[in-house]
C-alpha cells in the first residue's frame, strides 16, 4: 500500500542520458522525472528502444546520467564514487534481470546472501537471512541447490529475494517475466506486489499490460520522454514534471 | 576475509566446472613448482647421508680408516668435505716402510684399500680398454659395502676379477667370460660392480696379488704364498699414501690409539669420528659467485614470466567468459575491489591444485630419474631425501604464479562498467587505448638506452686496453712466470644492469603492443583466403588472448634468438683466436713415467706403429733449448726448464692479445725438418754465420731475438728485479705460428754460451690428412700398450671444437617448445569460444574441413606474430651485447634464425592441422 505522505525512496530529477556524441548522439532519455514512493510498485512501458531499461540502470546506479539527479533515501547517485555505488546497490537498491540473474557457481542461498556478505556480514548470517528470505518465497528447501537445477520461476523468484535481502527497500526489475510462461509470470509478479504492499518500493519495466495491471502506477515512455504517468499519487507537480 | 569468502567459493566451483581450462592452467604453474621441488628433492637424495658416506669411505664394518702419511709424524687431523687429512710438515718424505702389526693393538685385522696405481689393457675377442687395475681383497668382510655388486660375485681367489659396468660394457662381457692383461694373463669375470662415488670409473677389481709382472708371479708361486690376505712379512711393510681399514679388538679405545700413531706419521681415523667429523679449521671458503646468482634469477625470472603470459592467456579467455556473472556479483553491491578478487582468487585456487598435484609427482619423477640423476651425478645417490618444510614454500611459488598470471586479467574485468560486464560489451577504456602508445615509448626508449648502454661498455672497454703494460710477472712459492699479461677489464657491473633494464623496457614496449600489432594484422586481413582472414581476425578480436599468447612466444624467442647471436660470434672469436699446436691432423705423442717426467721416446721408436695406425708421411721431434736444474732431493721436479722467447722490441705487432711468445728450440735437423720441411736458403746463411732463426716477426726486431730461461729468475722478487733477456743477432724466416713447435732456433754451437742444452721433445707424427677419431683411440691404447709402465697418449689437432652445435640445437628447441605451447593454448582457447561461429558456419554450408583450416591460420597467425617480435628483439639485445665487445663481431645466426623464423610456425601450422578435428559442432547460435 503506498503512504502519500513517505519521502519517496526513489527520485529521479530531469533526467537526460545520451549516448554518442554530434551526428551521432542517441538522446535515451530526455528530461525524464520520477518519484516512487514506500509501498509502491510503479510500471514503465514504452515500445522498444523508449529509454525503459536505461531508466531503470539510471536508478540503481549501473549508468550515470548526462545531466538530471538521481537520489535514492535521499542519497544522491551522481556524487557517490564506484565504492560508494556499490554500496548503495548492496544496501538499499536491488536488481532482478529478466534472465540469467544468479551466479552459476552459487546455490541459491548464497546468490541470495551475495549482498550481505560483500557487505562484511558473517557467512553464517548472511546465509540464515538468505534462507529465511528463500523461505519467505516458498523456495526454503531449494536453499542449497545451483541455478542449473532450478526452474526459470524458481530463479526469478530467488532473484528477488536476492533484491529485497538485508535492509534494501527498492527493487528494480527489468521484464522479470520475459523469460517465463504466464502462471510463473504471474506468481512472481504477485510476490512483487506482496513485497511492495509490505513497505518496498519497486519499479518494473514491463511490455505487458496484463504485468502493469500489478502495478499501482504506470508510466508510458516513449522516444526517452514520459508521455503519461497514471493513478496512484499521480498529481499535477508530476504529470508536469513529467512532461518536461 | 569476509570480502574474499565468495570470490574463492565462486573460483573452488568454477575451477571445477570448467576441468579442461582449470587443468591446463595448472599444468602451466605447475611447471615451476615442479622444476623447484624436483632440483630440491634430487639435490637432497644426492647429499649422502653420513652413514652412507662413511660406508663407501670405509665399509659397513670397520673400526678406523688407517692412512700412512707422506711424512714421519703428524700434528693433527683435519676433516674436510668429511674426509680425514694429516696436517703435517716435514722438510723431506718419509722413506721407510711402516709395520703395521707393529704399531696398531694384537688382534687387529686389516685390509689395504689402495692397492696399486696400475693401468693396463684388458682385451676379451677383438675388443680392448685400458683400465685401472685394483687390487681389494672382497673376501674379507672388512670390504663390504665398499663396491655394489650388480650382477655375480665378488672375487674369492687370485684368477678372478670383477668389472666396472663401464668395461664390461665396453669389452661386451658377463661373468662366466675371461678378459686378458699384461699384467694378470687370463682371468675369469665373476662379477660385474660399480663403485658408488664413481659409476663412470673403468676399473677391474681383484684378490691383493692379481696385478704384477710375470716374473713376480713365478716367484710367489714357488714361494708358496699364494694363500690369500695372508701376507708375507715384507709384505706387512707398507710406504706412504697407504689406505687401510682397519677391525680393532672391542677393548682398544680408537681414540687413543689415534693419538699414539700421530708420533708414526700414521692417520687412524675411527668411525665414530667419521660419522661426526669435527668442523674444518677455517671456512674452506664456499664462494658465493654473485654473476652465477645473477644469471640464475635471470633465468627463473625469465621462466615465471613466461608462465604467467602463457597461463594468463587462459585466465584472460576465462575473466571474459565469466564477465556477466562479474556483472550480477557488480550488481548486487560488490565493487571492483570485490570483482578483481574473483578473477584472482581463481589464480589462486589452480595455483593451489597444480602446486598440490606437482609435489608429489616430483617424488615420483626423481624415483623414475634416479638412474639418469646417477649417471649425471657420477655417482649413486642416497636414499630418497624428501623435506617436506622445503618443499611447501614451493606452494607458495605455486600460488603466487597463478595469482601472478590472473593480475591484468582481474584488473581489466574491475574497471570494466558494469552495464558493460552485464551486456557482455567489452569496449576499449581509455587507460586500454594508451597502451600501445606506451608501449612504443617504451620499445623505442629501451632499444635506444641498450645503444647507448652499448656504446658506453665499448669505449670503457677501449679506454681499459690502452692503459696496460705489455709484460708482468707473476710471483707464487715455486716460481716466477714471465708473460704477456691478459687483462681482465673494466668493472661491467652498471653497463649489465643499464643494458638489462633497456632490454626490460624493450621487452614490456613490445608486449604491450602486441594487442595492438595484432589488431593492426588483422586488418590485412580483407585480402586473404576465407580461412586464414577469419583466423587473423579472430586473432584481431580476441586480443586478450591472443596478445599474451604472441608476448610468451616472443620472449622465449628473443632470448633464444640473442643467445645464438652470441653463440655464433662467440664461436667466430674462438676460431680466430684458437691457439694451434701443431698444423691441422698433426700428433703429439706424450709418454710420462710415474712421476710425470717425460719419458724419452725416439720418432723411430713407434714410427712403424704409427704407420699402422695412422695417415703417417713422416714421424719428427723437436729439441728444445733448456737449462739444466739441481734434482730437488724428492726426485719429483723435472730437470730442466725450457727457455721461452720474447716479444723483441722492434718487432711486428702481435696479430691478437692472446698468445704465447713461442719456445726456444735448438737448429739441428730434426727440429729443422719439423719447422721448415726443406729448409730455406736463408735460413741455412744464418745459422752458418751463427744466427738464431725466428719463425715469428713479433720476435725478431732490428735483426735481434730475445730470450729467458728459469736459470735467469732465482733471485728475482719483484718486477724491477726482472733480468734483461738473452739478445742475439737473428734472421727471420716466417712460419704459421704454433705453440708446439720453437718459434726461435738457436744453432747448437751457440748453447754452451748460454749455459743451455738440446733436450729432445716428444714425437710429433707429421700427416697426410687428419686421422679420424677411431684411429686416433686405436693408435692411443697401441701406444699405452707398447709403454705399459707409463702414461702414454695421442692427441691430434682438430682446430677449435666446439659444442655450439648443441647448445644452439637445445635454443632452438626451447623456444619451439614455448612457442608450439602458448600456439596451442590460444588455438584452443580460440575453439572453445568460437563454438557458435563454428555452428554458423556449418549452418551456411561451410565444409567442415574448414574447421581445421582456421584453427591452422590461426596457429600461423600467433607463432608468425610472437616469433617476428621475439626475433626483433632478440636481435636488438644481441647487437647491444656484441656491440659492447671488442673482440666479438656482430655476425647473424642464419641457421638459427631461418629455424626459427620458417620452421617453427611451420610446425606448429601442422600441428594444430594434425590436432583439429575437422568436424564443425552443431551447437546453440546462443550461448
Amino acid at each position: 500500500m503506498t503512504r502519500p505522505d513517505a519521502q519517496p525512496i526513489l527520485r529521479m530529477v530531469n533526467i537526460h542520458r545520451t549516448h554518442g556524441r554530434g551526428e551521432a548522439a542517441v538522446h535515451a532519455l530526455r528530461g525524464v522525472s520520477l518519484h516512487v514512493r514506500p509501498g509502491e510498485l510503479v510500471a514503465v512501458m514504452g515500445p522498444s528502444g523508449s529509454g525503459k531499461s536505461t531508466l531503470l540502470t539510471i536508478a540503481g546506479g549501473l549508468d550515470t546520467a548526462t545531466s538530471g539527479e538521481t537520489f535514492v533515501e535521499g542519497v544522491p547517485l551522481g556524487s557517490l564514487a564506484g565504492r560508494d555505488l556499490a554500496r548503495v546497490r548492496r544496501r538499499s537498491v536491488g536488481y532482478v534481470f529478466q534472465d540469467l540473474n544468479l551466479i552459476p557457481a552459487l546455490t541459491a542461498a548464497e546468490n541470495v546472501a551475495l549482498p550481505r556478505e560483500l557487505d562484511g556480514a558473517s557467512a553464517r548470517q548472511a546465509r540464515r537471512e538468505a534462507i529465511d528470505a528463500l523461505a519467505e518465497l516458498g523456495l526454503g528447501d531449494l536453499a542449497d541447490r545451483f541455478p542449473d537445477d532450478m526452474s526459470g520461476g524458481q530463479q526469478q523468484r530467488a532473484a528477488i529475494a536476492r533484491a529485497l535481502i538485508g535492509p534494501r527497500r527498492l527493487v528494480l526489475a527489468d521484464e522479470p517475466t520475459g523469460a517465463l510462461d504466464s502462471e510463473t509470470g504471474e506468481a512472481v509478479l504477485r510476490l512483487l506486489r506482496t513485497r511492495c504492499d509490505a513497505g518496498a518500493a519497486g519499479v518494473l519495466v514491463t511490455h505487458e499490460a496484463r504485468h502493469a495491471a500489478w502495478a499501482d502506477r504506470v508510466v508510458f515512455l516513449r522516444d526517452g520522454l514520459i508521455v503519461d504517468d497514471t493513478g496512484g499519487q499521480a498529481g499535477a507537480e508530476s504529470l508536469l514534471e513529467g512532461a518536461r | 576475509m569476509s570480502g574474499w569468502r565468495p570470490a574463492l567459493r565462486i573460483a573452488w566451483r568454477e575451477a571445477r566446472r570448467h576441468r579442461g581450462r582449470t587443468l591446463l592452467i595448472a599444468a602451466l604453474v605447475a611447471l615451476p613448482v615442479l622444476v623447484g621441488a624436483f632440483i630440491d628433492v634430487a639435490v637432497r637424495t644426492s647429499e649422502l647421508p653420513a652413514e652412507e658416506r662413511v660406508r663407501r669411505l670405509m665399509g659397513s664394518t670397520a673400526d678406523a680408516y688407517v692412512e700412512i702419511a707422506a711424512c714421519p709424524s703428524i700434528s693433527e687431523i683435519t676433516y674436510l668435505d668429511g674426509r680425514p687429512f694429516p696436517n703435517a710438515s716435514c722438510d723431506q718424505d718419509r722413506t721407510d716402510k711402516v709395520d703395521l702389526a707393529a704399531l696398531l693393538p694384537p688382534g687387529s685385522t686389516w685390509i689395504e684399500t689402495n692397492g696399486g696405481d696400475d693401468f693396463g689393457r684388458l682385451t676379451h675377442g677383438e675388443r680392448g680398454l685400458r683400465t685401472s687395475l685394483q687390487q681389494l681383497d672382497t673376501s674379507s668382510p672388512l670390504a663390504d659395502g665398499l663396491l655394489r655388486l650388480r650382477e655375480g660375485r665378488f672375487p674369492r681367489a687370485l684368477g678372478e676379477v670383477a668389472l666396472t659396468t663401464e668395461v664390461a660394457s665396453a669389452l661386451d662381457v658377463v661373468p662366466g667370460d675371461v678378459v686378458t692383461s699384461r699384467q694378470s694373463g687370463q682371468v675369469t669375470v665373476v662379477g660385474v660392480i660399480v663403485e658408488p662415488s664413481c659409476l663412470s670409473c673403468e676399473s677391474a677389481w681383484g684378490m691383493p696379488g692379481w696385478v704384477r709382472s710375470p716374473a713376480a708371479a713365478s716367484q710367489d708361486a714357488e714361494a708358496g704364498a699364494a694363500s690369500v690376505g695372508k701376507a708375507s712379512k715384507e709384505q706387512q711393510l707398507y710406504g706412504s699414501q697407504g689406505s687401510f681399514l682397519v677391525d680393532l679388538p672391542d677393548a682398544v679405545d680408537p681414540f687413543r690409539l689415534q693419538h699414539d700413531l700421530l708420533a708414526h706419521g700414521v692417520l687412524l681415523a675411527p668411525r665414530a669420528q667419521m660419522l661426526d667429523p669435527p668442523p674444518p679449521p677455517m671456512d674452506s671458503g664456499s664462494a658465493v659467485d654473485p654473476m652465477g646468482i645473477a644469471i640464475a634469477a635471470l633465468v627463473i625470472g625469465f621462466g615465471l614470466i613466461e608462465v604467467c603470459l602463457l597461463a594468463g592467456t587462459a585466465f584472460a579467455v576465462g575473466a571474459r567468459r565469466q564477465v556477466r556473472d562479474l556483472g550480477l556479483v557488480a550488481a548486487a553491491g560488490g565493487d571492483a575491489r570485490h570483482v578483481r578478487r574473483i578473477v584472482l582468487a581463481q589464480g589462486v585456487v589452480t595455483g593451489l591444485i597444480g602446486s598440490l598435484v606437482a609435489l608429489p609427482l616430483v617424488i615420483v619423477v626423481v624415483f623414475l630419474s634416479r638412474p639418469w640423476l646417477e649417471r649425471v651425478n657420477g655417482s649413486l645417490m642416497g636414499p630418497l631425501d624428501v623435506r617436506p618444510l622445503e618443499l611447501v614454500p614451493m606452494i607458495g611459488v605455486g600460488v603466487l604464479a597463478g595469482l601472478a598470471a590472473a593480475m591484468v586479467p582481474a584488473f581489466t574485468a574491475g574497471r570494466l562498467p558494469v552495464l558493460d560486464a552485464l551486456n557482455r560489451r567489452f569496449k576499449s577504456t581509455s587507460l586500454a587505448a594508451r597502451w600501445p602508445r606506451i608501449g612504443l615509448i617504451l620499445f623505442v626508449a629501451g632499444s635506444g638506452l641498450a645503444g647507448v648502454g652499448s656504446w658506453l661498455w665499448l669505449r670503457a672497454e677501449q679506454g681499459y686496453e690502452r692503459t696496460v703494460d705489455g709484460l708482468s710477472v707473476q710471483m707464487t712459492d715455486q716460481m716466477v712466470q714471465v708473460g704477456s699479461y691478459s687483462p681482465g677489464g673494466p668493472s661491467t657491473t652498471r653497463y649489465v644492469a643499464l643494458l638489462l633494464t633497456a632490454f626490460a623496457l624493450a621487452a614490456l614496449g613490445l608486449a604491450l603492443l602486441a594487442p595492438t600489432l595484432v589488431a593492426t594484422v588483422a586488418r590485412a586481413a580483407r585480402r586473404l583466403p576465407l580461412s586464414a582472414r577469419l583466423g587473423l581476425r579472430d586473432a584481431g578480436r580476441h586480443r586478450h588472448r591472443t596478445g599474451p599468447a604472441v608476448a610468451a612466444i616472443m620472449g622465449a624467442v628473443a632470448g633464444s634468438v640473442a643467445l645464438a647471436f652470441w653463440a655464433v660470434a662467440d664461436h667466430d672469436f674462438k676460431d680466430r683466436t684458437y691457439q694451434w699446436s701443431l698444423p691441422e691432423g698433426w700428433a703429439q705423442v706424450q709418454v710420462q713415467d710415474s712421476a710425470e717426467n717425460p719419458v724419452p721416446v725416439a720418432p723411430g721408436d713407434i714410427s712403424g706403429l704409427a704407420r699402422e695406425l695412422l695417415p703417417v708421411r713422416d714421424v719428427l721431434r723437436a729439441s728444445s733449448a733448456a737449462v739444466p736444474l739441481p734434482r730437488s732431493t724428492t726426485g719429483n721436479e723435472p730437470s730442466y726448464s725450457m727457455a721461452w722467447a720474447q716479444p723483441a722490441a722492434g718487432g711486428c705487432p702481435p696479430p691478437d692479445r692472446s698468445g704465447s711468445n713461442g719456445t726456444v728450440g735448438v737448429a739441428d735437423s730434426a727440429t729443422l725438418a719439423l719447422v721448415f720441411g726443406t729448409v730455406p736458403a736463408a735460413v741455412e746463411h744464418g745459422l752458418a754465420e751463427g744466427k738464431a732463426v725466428a719463425t715469428d716477426c713479433t720476435l725478431i726486431g732490428h735483426g735481434k731475438i730475445a730470450f729467458l730461461h728459469e736459470g735467469m729468475l732465482q733471485d728475482v722478487v719483484s718486477k724491477t728485479d726482472m733480468p734483461k733477456p738473452i739478445t742475439m743477432p737473428a734472421v727471420l724466416a716466417e712460419r704459421p705460428r704454433y705453440f708446439g713447435i720453437p718459434s726461435i732456433l738457436l744453432p747448437p754451437a751457440s748453447l754452451d754460451r748460454f749455459g743451455l742444452i738440446a733436450v729432445p721433445g716428444q714425437p710429433i707424427i707429421v700427416t697426410t690428412r687428419t686421422p679420424t677419431k677411431a684411429e686416433e683411440r686405436a693408435f692411443a691404447d697401441s701406444l699405452a700398450d707398447r709403454y705399459p709402465d707409463a702414461t702414454a697418449w695421442v692427441q691430434v689437432e682438430r682446430g677449435y671444437q666446439s659444442d655450439d652445435a648443441l647448445v644452439l640445437a637445445v635454443l632452438t628447441g626451447a623456444c619451439a617448445f614455448v612457442t608450439l605451447v602458448g600456439t596451442a593454448i590460444a588455438v584452443a582457447l580460440s575453439a572453445a569460444e568460437a563454438r557458435s561461429d563454428h555452428a554458423t558456419l556449418l549452418a551456411v554450408g561451410a565444409d567442415p574441413r574448414r574447421r581445421r583450416a582456421l584453427a591452422m591460420a590461426q596457429a600461423g597467425t600467433v607463432s608468425l606474430l610472437g616469433v617476428g617480435l621475439g626475433v626483433v628483439l632478440g636481435g636488438i639485445v644481441g647487437a647491444a651485447m656484441l656491440g659492447a665487445d671488442i673482440n666479438r663481431p656482430l655476425l647473424l645466426p642464419w641457421t638459427t634464425l631461418s629455424q626459427i623464423v620458417i620452421g617453427i610456425p611451420l610446425l606448429g601450422v601442422v600441428i594444430a592441422g594434425l590436432c583439429t578435428r575437422s568436424r564443425l559442432p552443431m551447437v546453440r547460435r546462443m550461448e
